[in-house]
């Protein structure tokens, strides 16, 4: 399915994670992770991202990833409603 | 775990209280509210610079929401506004407001925001009950300026040494352990001056 429109879900107060998803007109995924806990969590926050759009099946998308500290299912839950809100008509 | 989370939420059991889905739309809500509040005064107040702090609980979900520590939110934004005012800066605004998710107040003041960053950095250091909340500060546009960019250290653990958001992230402590040292914190402010003047506490950074 591919990305229709710029959408965040989240916000950037402590332990939560903004997320960006922005329309590429190439048929590829680009991936931009920021974390303030990266050394700790950084590996985990990348293959929870990856795998939850993979399973969407998006294209033609860049995925911003802005976490303050979030829980995993905090993540799952802001990128889960980012891409459902990507891909709205 | 709570009633309406799926079971992939159960990894925030420790602390459950209200829905996921709850907490998660009352920040989302109070995202959105700030770059309105930012978007009404910098048309109520054309021609001043903009700073504005917003000041909520740090602690988990189900303490912020217990009432029992409402008053402090408030207190503290007032702390933050008599450092203002000390320091002859003008405050445009303040309010407060009850979420879904715990309360907040904010102030807007007539500066460069990271004075106001400063100041909010320096009653979170050091007044006695700083470490109890978060002064998060924004510029006219709602954006917020990080400790890091400014050059300081991250928080610390309310409960350990460590860095805060690695704990709070991976949730190393129980509620019952940090509720204990919320009420120590509490009890210890009680005994001494919480707090003198910003100019006390500014060169300490």
């Amino acid at each position: 399915m591919r990305v229709l429109k710029s959408v965040t879900a989240g916000s950037l107060e402590s332990s939560d994670v903004l997320v960006t998803i922005m329309p590429l007109s190439e048929d590829r995924i680009e991936y931009d992770i920021e974390s303030i806990v990266i050394k700790q969590y950084g590996r985990r926050i990348r293959k929870v991202t990856e795998d939850m759009v993979e399973i969407a099946k998006i294209t033609g998308a860049r995925i911003h990833v802005q976490d303050r500290g979030a829980l995993e299912c905090t993540l799952r839950a802001r990128l889960e409603t980012a891409i459902e809100r990507s891909i709205a008509c | 775990m709570h009633s309406s989370c799926s079971p992939r939420d159960c990894d925030r059991k420790k602390y459950c209280v209200l829905s996921l889905q709850t907490v998660l739309a009352a920040r989302e809500l109070r995202w959105k509210n700030k770059k309105l509040l930012a978007e009404s005064l910098a048309q109520k107040f054309p021609g001043h610079r903009l700073a504005l702090a917003f000041c909520t609980l740090r602690m988990p979900a189900s303490l912020r929401i217990s009432n029992l520590y409402n008053e402090i939110v408030v207190q503290l934004r007032d702390v933050l506004a008599r450092a203002l005012m000390d320091g002859a800066i003008q405050i445009l605004d303040y309010g407060q407001e009850e979420y879904e998710d715990g309360p907040s107040a904010w102030l807007a003041s007539d500066c460069d925001e990271r004075i106001l960053k400063r100041m909010a950095i320096a009653i979170e250091e050091g007044h006695a009950l700083g470490s109890l909340v978060d002064i998060d500060v924004t510029d006219a546009k709602a954006r917020l300026l990080s400790r890091r960019d400014m050059g300081y250290a991250p928080r610390k653990c309310l409960v350990c040494d460590d860095e805060a958001a690695v704990c709070s992230a991976g949730q190393r402590h129980s509620l019952s352990e940090i509720e204990a040292h919320i009420e120590a914190i509490i009890s210890d402010s009680m005994g001494q001056e919480a707090w003198d003047s910003y100019d006390d506490h500014k060169e300490r950074d």
